[in-house]
This record gives structure tokens, C-alpha cells and sequence, in this order.
């Protein structure tokens, strides 16, 4: 028995499904071998319902992602309105958060910055470790910040 | 810096709106489509495997290049899905096999990358010669179709040019589609 011939008849049949129209077709087909209405509507309620749920796990996925930057964004913004306009406040605040709270912060960062010199640069690096700190919450966002 | 590049593939939200216009009769013929790629040797139904691809083309796992018309894409996802699992069903079959326990084969269907039935073969095969009674050239091409020859080797046995060998073709065509809307109940490996 040759089965090419099993596989050329498959194949043309394929082909002249996909080349009829839908319409034309489902008038060419003997109604016994159609899909029921059942059978369609089952298709149906499985297309909306998978787009439907990958929708809402697209929809939760960027609300997520949103809230999480939202949540970052908000901190920034309120440590450059709050940072304080003098370096001296700044640095005042900083030794504050230093000497007062014993193990709140952690040694690295006194050992870091004991040795560093006023200028332009080293006001800048303040500025930063001071909004680092009130992003950590060393510096209490209700209390400090500016005057 | 924006690319000059014309999309290749549909976007999300384009392909939502593809699968969300689908009609009844778009629905009818997807079916018999899927039916012709023999779901049952997968061990599933057309419906658990169209849920599946649409959940890989939802996830965009595949993509869906534009100008594929959408029954021609979702047949191919649907195939693909047919093939890989036909083949992680022989995979398991021969690791199975080859540590010789027999308890571990017992839920796998055996005949998934066999050849079907030789009755259903033959049985499609005296319809068709049937149907095909009062037509020499068609009976004479499925006749060297049993024998395997090649289209430019049928014409020259059964006298056709090619415009009679298409014409002849297209009503074998026409008449085949009708007679097994979802295809013979037959399938080999690789198809």
C-alpha cells in the first residue's frame, strides 16, 4: 500500500480548505461533517477568555511596574525639594544622623567620609549622601530637611 | 533612535484584534482545518490545543508575521505544538524503553508515531477510486499515486498536458475536500 498517496490526498485537501473562503465553504460541506454551533461557541469563549486573562496579567504586570517607580520617583522628588539650601545644614544634619543614633548607621559610611575637604565637589558629594540618607530614612522626612 | 525598519510582525494589541474578529463561519473552518492535522495523535482535542496556541501567541512566544493570513498562522502554531508533542511522547517512549520499565510507557499512546490503520488506508483509497469511476485521467493519477510516481512521470503515463493534469487536479481537489472535509483519519511522522 502506498501512503503517498494517503499524504497527497491529505495535503490537497488542506490546500482547498485553506483557499475556500469561510463562507463558501461551510455551503460546500455536507452539514453531518460541520462543527456544531456548540463546537463554535466553545472556540469562541476560549478566544475571550485567553485574551482576557493575558489582558488582566498584562494590566497587573504594568500597575505593578508603575507603582514601583511611582513609589521611586515620589522619594527622589521629595529628597531634592527637601534637601536643605546651606552645606553647613546639610552637613550639620548629616553628623547629626552620625553621632546620635549609635548603631543606626552603619560604620562604613563615618569611616568613608572623615577625612574630606570643603570645595565645590565635596558639597556635591554631601548633597548626595544627605538625599541617600533621607531616601533610607535616616533623615526624617517630617522633621528635617528644609527650613 | 527610532527605526526606519517596517514591522515584520503583528503587536499585541494588533493581534488581539485579529483574534477577537473571528466569525462563525471563520470558526467552522478553522476547525476542520485543525481536525485535518489529526489532534488525537497528540493525545488532545482541537480545543485544548487552539487554547494552547493562543496562549503562545498571546505571550508572544510565537509571533505572528504580518501578511500570514491568520486560519494559515494559527494551523502552523497548532502543528508545531502537534509535533512537539508527538515527540516528546517517542522520546519518552525510548527512554522509557531503554531502561526497561515497563510501568513507565503504560500512560503513553503507542501508536502516536505509528502508521494508522491499514483498513482506514484501504477503505479511502476504494471510495475515492470510486467516486472517481467515470473520470480516466483522475483514476489514472491516484492509480500512479499508489505507485509513488512523481506528477511529471503520472502526465507522460496518462497522456495529460498540463493544463488538463491542473484541471484534473482541481476537481480531485474539490471532490476530496468534500468527501473528507477533515481530512483522512491517517498521519506518518513528519507531516
Amino acid at each position: 500500500m502506498s501512503f503517498e498517496l494517503l499524504d497527497f490526498i491529505n495535503k490537497l485537501i488542506a490546500e482547498e480548505t485553506q483557499e475556500l473562503p469561510p463562507k463558501q465553504l461551510v455551503v460546500e460541506t455536507d452539514s453531518k461533517y460541520l462543527p456544531s454551533d456548540e463546537r463554535v461557541v466553545r472556540f469562541h469563549s476560549i478566544t475571550h477568555n485567553t485574551i482576557a486573562t493575558h489582558r488582566q496579567a498584562r494590566l497587573s504586570e504594568a500597575r505593578a511596574k508603575y507603582e514601583a517607580h511611582r513609589q521611586k520617583e515620589s522619594l527622589y522628588n521629595r529628597a531634592v525639594r527637601e534637601v536643605p539650601n546651606s552645606v553647613e545644614q546639610i552637613f550639620h544634619q548629616i553628623v547629626g544622623v552620625i553621632t546620635s543614633g549609635g548603631d543606626t548607621v552603619p560604620k562604613g559610611w563615618t569611616l568613608a567620609h572623615r577625612g574630606e575637604e570643603p570645595g565645590k565637589d565635596n558639597d556635591e558629594e554631601l548633597k548626595k549622601i544627605w538625599m541617600r540618607m533621607y531616601m533610607l530614612g535616616f533623615i526624617d522626612h517630617k522633621s528635617k530637611g528644609k527650613s | 533612535m527610532e527605526s526606519d525598519e517596517p514591522e515584520t510582525h503583528y503587536s499585541i494589541g494588533e493581534v488581539e484584534e485579529l483574534l477577537d474578529d473571528i466569525s462563525d463561519d471563520d470558526y467552522r473552518k478553522m476547525i476542520l482545518s485543525l481536525e485535518q492535522l489529526n489532534p488525537h495523535r497528540a493525545g488532545c482535542t482541537a480545543e485544548d490545543l487552539y487554547e494552547l496556541a493562543l496562549d503562545k501567541i498571546l505571550k508572544e512566544d510565537r509571533q505572528w508575521p504580518k501578511g500570514v493570513k491568520r486560519h494559515t498562522f494559527i494551523r502552523n502554531v497548532v502543528r508545531s505544538l502537534i509535533w512537539s508533542k508527538v515527540k516528546g511522547k517517542k522520546d519518552g517512549l525510548s527512554q522509557a524503553t531503554a531502561i526497561e520499565n515497563i510501568d513507565d510507557i503504560s500512560d503513553l499512546d503507542l501508536t502516536a508515531d505509528l502508521r494508522n490503520d491499514e483498513n482506514v488506508i484501504s477503505k479511502a483509497v476504494r471510495e475515492l477510486m470510486d467516486v472517481f469511476e467515470d473520470d480516466a485521467y483522475i483514476r489514472c493519477i491516484i492509480f500512479n499515486k499508489l505507485k509513488s510516481f512523481k506528477a511529471s512521470k503520472i502526465k507522460e503515463i496518462c497522456k495529460l498536458t498540463e493544463n488538463s493534469y491542473q484541471a484534473a487536479m482541481k476537481k480531485l481537489k474539490r471532490n476530496a475536500r468534500q468527501m473528507y472535509p477533515t481530512g483522512i483519519d491517517y498521519w506518518r511522522d513528519g507531516q
